[in-house]
């Protein structure tokens, strides 16, 4: 994967959470998605390119990553996880979704302030 | 954006707000790319100048548009691309201000060159050294 990814995500993520007014909370723990994206998404990125979309909602942000290859979304959650088993996502996210639309598979994740 | 790919490709929406999001991003890849903090300073500093424009005059009061960021890394060079899909330049003799955005670029930048593609807008595309040569004498 590109080495501009972990910087630039760490960096793009705290902007967009600051601009949506999440709590320094929420900002905190998309540090933690924005890391455990940079080491585990190079495998599952389906064209060398990590895309990510933001949305800002009311009193959320929704996180769009991807895309990524069949099951590749799935293979992050799994090598994101943290060392107690649990799901970081599930545990940061309101929501988290897949959505695969025949080519790709993009992740969601749904952030509240 | 023009082929090839860049290495990081924003688009965002041409407000305010979206200068902070567009200043951190380029903090990140220079970071990355082990600008010295002068640099650092430059490339935001016209990179601000260059999105301000956009936000300021490429789109008519009410119209939505993006600002498009590249940035293309290669040695130890850093080129940013910013495009709007806007009306293009146009003289503006009383937008106010100082008219010292495209100077200033101009003076931080190794090139810098000002296009309109044939399907609209305004591309500036601007070739920043990544270290500091009078540093190194």
């Amino acid at each position: 994967m590109c080495p501009l990814l972990a910087p630039v995500l760490d960096r793009l993520l705290g902007a967009l959470a600051a601009r949506a007014d999440l709590s320094v909370d929420r900002l905190s723990d998309l540090s933690l998605v924005s890391d455990a994206l940079s080491a585990t998404a190079g495998e599952a990125v389906a064209d060398g390119h990590l895309s990510v979309t933001a949305t800002p909602t009311d009193g959320a942000l929704a996180l769009t990553f991807g895309p990524f290859v069949p099951g590749g979304a799935a293979r992050v959650r799994l090598a994101s996880g943290l060392p107690g088993g649990g799901d970081l996502f599930a545990k940061i996210a309101r929501e988290v979704s897949v959505v695969d639309d025949g080519d790709a598979e993009r992740l969601t994740l749904r952030i509240g302030r | 954006m023009t082929a090839p790919a860049a290495d990081v490709t924003l688009v965002v929406p041409a407000v305010p707000d979206s200068i902070a999001v567009i200043r951190q991003t380029v903090s990140g890849i220079c970071e990355a790319l082990g600008a010295d903090a002068r640099t650092v300073g430059d490339v935001k500093l016209a990179a601000t100048e260059a999105c301000t424009n956009v936000v300021l005059h490429a789109y008519s009061d009410g119209d939505a548009g993006t600002i498009e960021l590249g940035a293309y890394a290669h040695d130890d060079e850093l080129r940013l691309l910013v495009r709007d899909r806007g009306a293009g330049m146009t003289p503006a003799p009383m937008a106010g201000g100082l008219g010292l955005g495209l100077p200033l670029i101009a003076a931080l930048t190794s090139t810098l060159t000002i296009v309109e593609p044939d399907d609209g807008g305004t591309e500036v595309s601007m070739t920043f050294a990544l270290r500091d040569t009078f540093a190194d004498a």
